[in-house]
């Protein structure tokens, strides 16, 4: 078909005819801090279960559901109960208890799900490619637990403080003057989510298979408790059996919670301050990070 | 926030190395190499344990030397690694895909790994992976993908990034004859079309001849040969003739002429049935073009052949010292 | 390129076929009948027939189109749903005696990796009953070049180095049969050209069955192919004869002459050329319905034109384009 000619004046036809082809990348680099952003929200979802069969979100479903249930019952009783009492169904320091366990559950799900497969399907070849360094690896994978963990153990409690103040006869001052308690919440829920999180990710950072990972955490803590209350009731009540606590994840936690929230009536003295508690998990975090470091840094 | 940083690389060779060494306790990986490779793709050749995957580790800014420099796109392996990695793709040997996502969104998730914002990254491997020629496949669970399209995965992560440089590692590892051929074809047109420079290590030379015009051939940590291909090889004097006829005739005719031929004795050399003609000039192309048409033979191939990469490979590496090999005496 | 006896081929000594991959006046070694295999609904292998001679055959075939499950089932680790194999007459899947006259070098088979190389020879001698064991031993290594690293361990071996000890491992009886799966994976480029060599010494006296990928090393070691694709015999044979008798794809033949679009209007003036395309300032390539036809008017043609030819060569005909045609639908 011949051009028309503008001349005669017609319209000139038009025809186009576009490349769909690879093109190159002229769009932003963002580098090693997106790379970084990429890999701890990757983390985060994939260990929800976040595009992937329903099964592997059910654990964390049912984890933060009971979490929040619970706060929610304990909530709802005692605004029932608030005409008649002022007595609390569950202290924070009973709630954390009951946290940990929920916790625990939570973490031998989520540690091995989040270095496991990257491992047991050398994955880590192809995040090594990427910019970012070993360490940088790590520090994503610790970023994502904790944030995971936080929300559990934190969220929950913190909530629970919120309720119970707003329940007060007078809610703005009793909030102000239990800003204390809110404190010590964050305290107790930080360290015992990093201090779950950060052993079961050690514990996780050794094998590729999930099927070992998480028996290993339940079986370890549960064989760790077992052997510790063992010794220590054993030992009888002196100072070494004290110390000897310091080595199981529950007992330490259960007094932590404790001593930052001593109770009204009667349970025996916790035998240290809460500081003790508190270094004694720091420093379990600190190693079970350079334990994580030390299984991903040093190049193969 | 940088833009494509492409064009600043335009020009400048895309790796230079100086005095390279690397041990691992008493063994020498690497030994003092010095080589500079142009925009190209160049193939790497060596026997396992000749150094490749630890210049390639090296490149990649995964270990550091212990002694010696290596640039890559003009950033320093040593200071710059994570630099390098944002303008590198790397396409392994071994298993490395995840089983339980879909090629989508690992590519995807890849992209964002290397820097690409979001949306972006998504984009990216969408359309990288429909180049490598995944269509539906690409929301299909990479468990549930043949080796072929695995490998093609592979690849599009390599490259949804940009990179100036992308280092491929038997990029047709398991792959069937098709599946190794579009690959290949792949492979080439990723350096012919886009201008992304290749480092190809692989043990199947017909491979590196059909992508690579550039070769490297490392041994014992040692660098042996680094050229354009085209120059390797010089053509070996006699040409090499395939008839369908009396095959005593022509070469009879032939001697009538002055020219001598003989059936085919060296097995490596010769394809079966094809003669072997001496060569003193240019008229015994017509010597035989002429004895063919008179006495009504086909000629079914007539070729002057190169030495191939193969022979050039077998002499470089013959080269070094025996004692000390690893490898039971090559 | 079904099943049903193939007419003799044209042109050079037409040799009645009588089992595809078999040509009168030589005896099977390896005999595969109206083989079937079928998983449930899934069929792998739909009733395939053919026999493999003395001397070199490649066993080729798309992944996941049979071929593994053909060679599984010829090397009696797997048994046909339906039909037969024999191996010098005896059944495949016989006792275990069977493995005494041939020899396995199969991809998955694990080497232990805590033997030295000689002592997993020295072993596999002695699962075969060996008499001079030790003698054997030395053999097989000395074939496989392995001499000097036979005191090491399996486990400090390259994957090339392992290669050869399997193969040395399924020489030791010295069998008559060898069905090799890949044997040059992980091989480096010295190592292949070697292995090729070796293939094709042996092939001299035994008969060898090599499954595959490499189509370029293929050409150089096998006298002939059997193709396997969607589960079904797709070819047997010498793959240059197969070529011609591949229909609807006109052979192609890239010239090299000093003018060659003068040596294109002579050649189009030929009944047997279909088309010439130029392909550069001293090529084209020029397709032909009747390859023999042309070839042999080439010369002629070309002297009649005074156009000097230095470089001519079929464009499809290497191994790579005649198992493409073949896996077309």
């Amino acid at each position: 078909m011949a051009a028309p000619d503008p001349a005669m004046g017609e319209p000139a036809a038009y025809g186009e005819v576009y490349d769909r082809g690879y093109k190159h990348y002229e769009g932003e680099r963002l580098g090693r801090p997106q790379a970084l952003r990429a890999l701890t929200r990757y983390s985060i979802s994939r260990s929800l279960g976040i595009r992937k069969r329903w099964t592997a979100k059910i654990v964390p479903i049912i984890l933060y559901t009971v979490a929040a249930g619970t706060v929610l019952v304990v909530i709802g009783v005692e605004a029932f109960l608030a005409r008649v009492t002022d007595e609390v169904l569950m202290s924070y320091a009973d709630f954390f208890g009951f946290i940990f366990v929920i916790e625990g559950i939570f973490v031998a799900t989520i540690a091995p799900e989040m270095l496991c497969p990257d491992r047991r399907q050398d994955v880590l070849t192809l995040y090594f490619s990427r910019p970012i360094t070993r360490l940088d690896y790590v520090l994503a994978k610790l970023t994502a637990a904790a944030i995971l963990t936080l929300t559990l153990s934190f969220v929950p409690a913190a909530l629970l403080w919120l309720f119970r103040n707003l329940l007060a006869d007078a809610p703005l001052v009793a909030l102000a003057d239990n800003a204390g308690d809110l404190a010590r919440i964050a305290l107790a829920g930080g360290l015992i989510s990093l201090y779950l999180g950060a052993i079961g990710l050690a514990i996780s950072s050794f094998t590729g298979r999930k099927v070992i990972a998480v028996p290993v955490i339940v079986v370890g803590y549960l064989v760790t408790e077992g052997l510790v209350n063992t010794i220590a009731y054993a030992l009888g009540e002196n100072r070494i059996a004290d110390w000897i606590t310091f080595l199981s994840p529950a007992t330490i936690s259960n007094n932590l919670a404790y001593s930052l929230f001593p109770p009204q009536t009667g349970i025996d003295g916790i035998p240290f301050p809460w500081w003790a508690y508190a270094a004694g998990m720091a420093l379990t975090i600190i190693i079970a990070c350079a334990v994580m470091i030390w299984r991903y840094v040093p190049e193969d | 926030m940088s833009t494509s940083d492409a064009d600043g690389f335009m020009g400048q060779p895309v790796v230079e190395i100086r005095g390279l060494s690397k041990r691992f306790g008493q063994v020498v990986a690497l030994d003092g190499l010095d080589l500079t490779l142009p925009r190209a793709a160049v193939g790497l050749l060596g026997a396992n344990g000749a150094g490749k995957t630890t210049l390639l580790r090296i490149l990649l800014g995964l270990t550091n030397a212990t002694a010696g420099t290596a640039s890559v796109l003009g950033l320093d392996t040593r200071s710059q690694g994570v630099k390098i990695r944002e303008h590198v793709g790397y396409m392994p040997e071994s298993d490395v895909l995840p089983t339980s996502t879909t090629a989508a969104d690992f590519v995807g998730h890849m992209a964002e790994m290397s820097g690409l914002p979001a949306r972006a990254a998504r984009q990216r491997a969408a359309d990288v992976l429909y180049q490598v020629g995944l269509d539906e496949e690409r929301y299909r669970l990479i468990k549930g993908l043949s080796t072929g399209m695995k490998q093609r995965v592979k690849l599009a992560q390599a490259i949804v990034h940009d990179p100036g440089l992308v280092c491929l590692d038997e990029p047709t590892n398991g792959m069937d004859p098709q599946g190794r051929d579009d690959m290949l074809d792949l492979i080439k047109r990723i350096h012919r079309m886009l201008g992304i420079s290749l480092i190809v290590s692989s043990h199947i030379l017909e491979d590196i001849e059909r992508v690579c015009d550039y070769v490297v051939i490392l041994s014992e940590g040692r660098l042996m040969l680094a050229q354009p291909i085209e120059g390797v090889g010089t053509e070996h004097g006699d040409l090499l003739v395939r008839i369908d006829g009396d095959v005593d005739a022509f070469i009879h005719r032939l001697a009538g002429v002055g020219v001598y031929a003989a059936r085919g004795a060296s097995a490596e050399l010769t394809a079966r049935d094809e003669l072997v003609i001496r060569y003193d000039g240019d008229h015994v192309y017509d010597a035989v073009r002429d004895a063919a048409a008179d006495l009504g033979v086909a000629l079914r191939s007539l070729r002057k052949p190169m030495q191939s990469l193969e022979d050039i490979y077998i002499g470089e590496v013959e080269r070094p010292v025996e004692a000390g090999r690893t490898d039971g005496g090559s | 390129m079904s099943g049903e006896p193939p007419s003799p081929p044209s042109g050079a000594a037409a040799a009645p076929v009588l089992l595809p991959g078999i040509v009168a006046g030589t005896a099977p070694t390896i005999l595969v009948e109206g083989v079937s295999r079928w998983y449930g609904d899934i069929v792998a292998v739909s009733d395939v027939s053919f026999g493999i001679a003395p001397g070199v055959t490649a066993l080729l075939g798309p992944n996941g189109a049979g071929k593994s499950t053909v060679l599984k089932m010829m090397a009696g680790l797997l048994r046909p749903s339906s039909g037969a194999i024999r191996i010098q007459g005896r059944p495949a899947r016989g006792s275990v005696d069977m493995y005494r006259h041939f020899g396995l070098v199969h991809e998955s088979e694990t080497v232990y990796p805590f033997l030295t190389g000689r002592e997993f020879v020295r072993f596999n001698a002695t699962l075969q009953k060996l008499k001079n064991a030790d003698q054997a031993t030395d053999q097989a290594l000395a074939t496989v070049e392995m001499t000097a690293a036979a005191d090491r361990r399996v486990g400090g071996y390259s994957k090339g180095m392992r290669q050869r000890i399997k193969v040395a491992g399924a020489l030791v009886h010295d069998p008559d049969v060898l069905l090799m799966d890949e044997p040059l994976n992980g091989m480096d480029p010295a190592q292949r050209a070697q292995m090729i060599d070796l293939i094709r010494a042996l092939g001299r006296t035994k008969t060898i069955l090599v499954s595959s990928h490499v189509l370029a090393e293929v050409e150089r070691f096998a006298d002939n192919i059997i193709v396997i694709v969607n589960g079904k015999l797709a070819a047997a044979g010498d793959y240059r004869v197969i070529r011609d008798k591949i229909d609807g794809h006109d052979h192609t033949v890239r010239i090299r002459s000093d003018d060659p679009r003068r040596l294109a209007v002579t050649l189009i003036g030929h009944p047997a050329t279909r088309s010439v395309k130029v392909e550069s300032e001293s090529r084209i390539l020029a397709e032909t319905s009747d390859a023999r036809a042309f070839y042999r008017a080439l010369p002629g043609l070309a002297r009649q034109a005074n156009v000097r030819l230095y470089e001519v060569q079929a464009g499809d005909e290497s191994l790579q384009s005649v198992f493409a045609y073949l896996v077309e639908r």
